[in-house]
């Protein structure tokens, strides 16, 4: 039998102890739903992100992308000779600079959708009412419990402050 | 870590997470004020004046305009750089204020960068419209033609400019939606709450399915620091590359090394003078007094009062250097033709209303009277408009060769053209008042707890 089992805070600073006492018994969060970032709990959940690598990769990719373009257009299909100054010149600088940014602006922000699966028309997933407004809720996901540790779990989540614990049946 | 005590309560009021999400979202669930409506109309017929000054314009051509063989630029580029420069305070808020971790700038940063996107879309019509034949712009871009291939000039500070502005168009309009989505998913469960279907689906699709999952507001957190990070070199550029226009010319007053940064300061001074206008009439007409606090506003003033030093300094160099270097033609444009001669009260214009007005902020009394600060905000929107003019239009219209000199006054087509992208920018933000929630709740429910002093800790 697997349990999605649910505990409903409404102050932030309770819900990183409690993560950390379920985690020491074995229990693995799956999520918490904040209306705003909570970094003890970004912390208590071990949570980490290659996102910044990605990004540098991208304003490298961008650079590259860049100067291959100006060098090919302005250096070598059609040179235009501007007063004899020379084609290939120490002012590329701007462009590149304007183009890394746009880029990986553009390419950051792909990724972040792309990876978080959101967009126009996707549907938000509702775990309890409350989340974007004054809610912070505490997500235990298909959890193989039997009775005995789904009661430690509820009296964990409840004496660490949760207002509310739900739990649901899923079927496997 | 901020304390209270000592710099004060940023959100008064005492308030809870969900008195938060009441109070942001109800101008979005409730009908507009009267005056709305009212403020709707006149900015529709002033849009209007502009879309037949910009019908005028491309169906006769520049003619329509003022300008002459010497004055080949006049209102059109003075509106543009001052447009531009009220387009940059929505970003210095935002982002340097972010990268620098000031917790005050959750009240004002939505505001900003609405202002922003408004003022950068309404300064981009006017190179479109200079253009003369609209219809050629996207000869601009470049890509492999068949007309040649003929490339854009990679070397033109004007080329730069199409760059710099459209990415910055861009990047500020992303950072801007994407600290929205979070507060459009907490008006969609409010409207889903309250069965509004409407409003559940149109605020549904604009919050792409935030569900504020820890493992999402984690990557948020990282794509903020990214585009922020990326945006506040970019704010620095666009208007160094908007000075570059001037400077890299040989124009007598114009071919200075010092445009770069004294165009950027003076375009953070412009947009922080905006950002305080528009502050002033949210917190008045919304009743946002205990998010938009007098601290907030007294932040601003203490900001404004350096950046005048700035400004100031700037202007003095300027003088100084035309007299020190010994260039007659600079000696002239200088003392001849901005401290004396033909435009002598638009410089003065801009001198007093940058350099001397905002000295006022240094007393804490004017800083505390609201009233006082909006006059002040509006002196100094006006005192940038003026800067722009002396710049554009004394250097232009006395150059090196006296028979060349030209008088410039603007047409009423010029002036309708303006007329009509302030109609536009007016139109732009009032939408915002009605749409969306004019605070980041997300960001300042962050914030809350840190920032206030609890009743046990007040004794």
């Amino acid at each position: 039998m697997q349990k999605n089992i649910i505990g409903i805070y409404t102050d932030e600073s309770l819900v990183a102890p409690a993560i950390e006492k379920l985690e020491s018994e074995g229990v693995k969060v799956t999520d918490v739903y904040t209306p705003f970032p909570v970094f003890e709990i970004i912390h208590a959940l071990k949570l980490k992100s290659r996102f910044p690598y990605f990004a540098f990769g991208f304003g490298l990719t961008g650079f590259l992308l860049t100067f291959w373009f100006l060098y090919w257009s302005f250096v070598q299909s059609y040179p235009l000779n501007f007063g004899g100054k020379p084609s290939f010149s120490l002012s590329f600088v701007i462009i590149l600079f304007v183009m890394v940014i746009n880029i990986t602006v553009i390419s950051s922000l792909i990724a972040f959708f792309v990876r978080e699966k959101k967009g126009p028309g996707t549907k938000a997933k509702e775990v309890a009412e409350g989340v974007n407004d004054d809610k912070f809720v505490l997500l235990i996901e298909n959890a193989k419990l039997d009775e005995e540790k789904t009661a430690k779990v509820s009296e964990i989540l409840k004496t660490s402050g949760a207002v509310d614990v739900i739990e649901k049946e899923v079927e496997a | 870590m901020y304390d209270a005590k000592v710099r004060g309560i940023l959100i008064e009021g005492n308030k809870d997470y969900h008195q938060i999400s009441d109070e942001v979202s109800k101008p979005v669930e409730s009908a507009p004020p009267k005056w709305w409506y009212v403020a709707m109309g006149i900015a529709t017929l002033m849009l209007l004046a502009g879309v037949w000054a910009g019908y005028v314009t491309i169906s006769q051509g520049i003619g329509t305009w003022g300008l002459n063989n010497s004055v080949a630029w006049g209102w059109g580029i003075i509106n543009f750089v001052w447009w531009i420069g009220i387009g940059h305070a929505g970003t210095a808020f935002s982002i340097f204020l972010l990268i620098l971790r000031q917790k005050w700038r959750t009240s004002i940063n939505r505001a900003a960068e609405a202002m922003t996107v408004f003022a950068v879309l309404a300064a981009g019509l006017f190179p479109m419209i200079h253009m003369g034949r609209i219809w050629f712009a996207f000869y601009i871009m470049p890509y492999p033609n068949t007309r040649g291939p003929l490339w854009v000039n990679f070397n033109s500070p004007l080329f730069w400019d199409v760059v710099a502005i459209s990415t910055y168009l861009m990047a500020s309009a992303t950072f801007w939606y994407v600290g929205m989505i979070p507060d459009f998913a907490t008006i969609r469960d409010r409207a889903k709450k309250t069965g509004n279907k409407i409003r559940e689906a149109i605020y549904g699709a604009l919050a792409f399915g935030w569900d504020g999952s820890t493992k999402t507001w984690l990557r948020f957190e990282h794509l903020a620091m990214i585009l922020g990070g990326l945006t506040a070199p970019l704010v620095i550029s666009v208007h160094s590359i908007v000075a570059m226009d001037f400077a890299t010319s040989i124009m007598p007053g114009w071919h200075t090394t010092i445009f770069p940064p004294y165009f950027v300061i003076g375009a953070i001074f412009s947009g922080f003078a905006m950002v305080l206008t528009l502050m002033i009439i949210i917190r008045k007409f919304y009743h946002f007094e205990e998010y938009v606090t007098k601290g907030h506003l007294d932040a601003i003033g203490r900001i404004l009062t350096f950046i005048s030093l700035i400004m100031g300094t700037a202007y003095l160099t300027e003088i100084f250097i035309a007299w020190y270097s010994g260039s007659e033609y600079e000696f002239f444009t200088f003392f001849k033709n901005r401290i004396t001669g033909d435009y002598y009260w638009a410089f003065y214009a801009m001198f007093i209303s940058n350099a001397i007005v905002p000295q006022l902020f240094w007393f804490k009394k004017v800083r505390n009277n609201i009233t006082m600060v909006f006059i002040m905000s509006i002196i100094i929107n006006i005192g940038m408009w003026f800067e722009r003019y002396v710049i554009v239009v004394t250097s232009l219209s006395k150059d090196y060769l006296p028979s060349a000199w030209a008088d410039y006054s603007p047409t009423i087509v010029e002036i309708s053209l303006y007329i009509g992208t302030l109609g536009l920018f007016i139109l732009g933000v009032l939408a915002f008042f009605k749409y969306i929630p004019m605070f980041a709740a997300s960001e300042i429910k962050g914030i809350l707890k840190p920032t206030t002093i609890k009743e046990e800790q007040k004794n």
